[in-house]
């Protein structure tokens, strides 16, 4: 009897009916099948190396899957953004429907909310510090010139419509600082970096790393710099203008500036075979902030805590912080990343994961440092990697 | 402006019913394989806005519901292929005026660190990929989708036997092609 096609061969290692393919011929049968792979040296030869192919094929391709898929709801916001314009529309039948600008703007407005995630980011990073501060036992001197120094991390998980709320509170001030100090600049060692970022730069031991990836690091530093959210009482009242609601910014808030220190940093990458980055470990020193104007921060806080669409989890999240003063929110999007407390080194640490399980990090401050080890890498790997830096 | 003449629209009329049931079913899975193609959710939002536009205009809508769910999944990955294409020739004429970085464009920010990472993956997956004929292309993205052989072969219009062919031609290149990336950044 001549042996099954590779194709025939795929299928059953699917479970999967060959149906009947011209030349798998009797091998449609499974039993038949199941009899001659069982003494056929060759073939189980081929089933071993189809194997290993589909082996090598499937987790790739899985790094293409959405992180998640949309929810009901979201179907259902898909579905009414299809057919809402000829609902609304009295002059149009149900038969005959036309798709006018005011629907393509409406999916450019759509996706224009996501490509501003960057920004949100840097919004949530104001609102996190601005959080920090709590009324509690806070002396009336004190209010004038409140200050933050990170000392540890909390995690806070996020949801879309905190992203959302984050971007609306962007359109109550301005945001000015150095941009061009975010773009990290390479340099030729760890060495080199610490003498640009002024402080001794940890390394991890190279035995730990993940299998294939480089041994030799690509270094690359940021300068320090400033970032200052000041509040704006004209663009807010626009703002809720345009949107036809009640002004809620106090007054004094106008002019009101939250300045945010972002810390120099340093990143170590260690690239994989394929010249992605395999593992990155970074270390920056710790992140301050102040509040100037005639506003403090716990009224920042307060204020900003009562943003009509921040989601009660995130609120409830943010209030229960105790060490306000020194502890760092992370925010973290609860649907599309999973984490888990732990210690590395005798300290607090946070482990995270991406969907997909093939990407994980760790993050956790120490001494003044806050660090990050992260990448393709098992979970265990990325731990031990990070409790090896020296 | 484009006319659209069809079942959206019409609430009151039973084959809008019918639209709507297609629309609840199909649209999630519909972004899971479109999403693996586009590698953007907004990208991936505006083609189910299209070809779900498009179904309503044909008479397949009439049809049993595993063959309206094998129309959907040829158009969207027909519609994602003509985005590739036009995104492509974008990047290029992107590269020339030296920005670069503005051609990788994803649609989930998770995090600088995640993000980066990821992008960089799925590039290199992309990139691999790209060099399957569609046919091949197209089966290892639904079976890795999760849909089963007759709907594969329903998809692409086979026969049911060629499924296994396709991914084991398939799945040979793609690795030949993503293992010879090695070495190269």
């Amino acid at each position: 009897m001549t042996c099954p096609d590779d194709g025939t061969l795929r299928a059953w290692m699917d479970d999967e009916p060959s149906g009947g393919r011209p030349g798998g011929g009797p091998y449609a049968d499974t039993a038949i099948l199941d009899e001659h792979l069982a003494g056929c040296d060759s073939c189980q030869e081929r089933t071993a190396r189809l194997h290993r192919t589909a082996g090598l094929a499937a987790p790739a391709l899985a790094l293409l899957a959405p992180l998640r898929l949309p929810t009901a709801t979201e179907v259902e916001a898909a579905r009414v953004r299809l057919v809402e314009p000829q609902l609304t529309d009295p002059q149009r039948s149900g038969a005959t429907v036309a798709r006018t600008a005011t629907d393509t703007s409406r999916r450019r407005s759509v996706r224009l909310r996501w490509s501003t995630r960057p920004l949100a980011g840097a919004a949530a990073l104001v609102l996190g510090v601005a959080v920090l501060a709590s009324p509690a036992g806070r002396s009336a001197a004190a209010d004038f010139l409140a200050q933050f120094r990170s000392e540890q991390l909390a995690v806070v998980a996020i949801d879309d419509q905190d992203v959302a709320a984050l971007e609306e509170l962007r359109q109550l001030g301005t945001v000015s600082g150095d941009q061009a100090a975010f773009e990290a600049e390479p340099v030729s060692s760890p060495r080199a970096a610490a003498r640009q970022a002024g402080f001794a730069v940890v390394t991890p031991d190279l035995a730990l790393l993940p299998p294939g990836v480089r041994r030799t690091p690509r270094v690359q530093v940021s300068r320090p710099s400033e970032v200052r959210f000041t509040f704006d009482r004209d663009r807010a009242q626009r703002w809720y203008q345009s949107r036809g609601e009640q002004p809620v910014l106090p007054d004094r808030f106008d002019g009101s500036s939250l300045v945010i220190s972002v810390p120099s940093a340093v990143t170590l990458e260690y690239p994989a075979a394929d010249g992605t980055p395999g593992l990155i470990v970074g270390q920056a020193r710790t992140v301050q902030a102040v509040a100037e104007g005639g506003v403090t921060l716990e009224e920042m806080r307060a204020f900003l805590l009562d943003l009509p669409g921040l989601s009660e989890s995130t609120r409830s999240q943010l209030e229960s912080i105790g060490d306000w003063r020194s502890t760092l929110p992370l925010p973290v999007p609860a649907d599309e990343i999973a984490w888990e407390s732990t210690t590395i080194d005798g300290g607090e640490a946070f482990l995270l994961s991406d969907g997909s399980g093939l990407l994980n990090a760790a993050v956790w401050q120490r001494d003044g440092f806050i660090y990050g080890v992260g990448g393709q890498a098992d979970i265990e790997v990325v731990r031990d990697v990070a409790a090896s830096l020296r | 402006m484009v006319a659209v003449a069809g079942h959206i629209g019409s609430h009151a009329d039973p084959v809008t019913s019918r639209f709507d049931d297609v629309f609840r079913t199909n649209y999630a899975p519909l972004y899971g394989l479109t999403y693996r193609l586009l590698g953007d959710r907004g990208e991936t939002e505006d083609t189910l806005q299209e070809v779900f536009i498009k179904l309503a205009r044909e008479a397949v809508i009439d049809r049993p519901d595993h063959e309206v769910s094998a129309w959907l999944r040829r158009a969207c990955l027909n519609a994602g292929y003509n985005r590739l294409r036009s995104r492509l020739r974008a990047e290029q004429h992107v590269e020339e005026a030296g920005r670069l970085a503005f051609a990788e464009r994803t649609g989930d920010e998770v995090g600088p660190l995640f993000g980066v990472l990821r992008r960089e993956q799925q590039a290199a997956v992309r990139r691999a990929l790209q060099a399957l004929p569609e046919r091949q292309r197209a089966c290892l993205l639904l079976r890795h989708a999760g849909y089963s052989y007759a709907e594969i072969a329903a998809t692409l219009e086979v026969a049911l036997g060629s499924v296994g062919v396709l991914l084991a031609r398939g799945e040979q290149t793609f690795r030949d092609t993503y293992q010879a990336q090695e070495g190269t950044s």
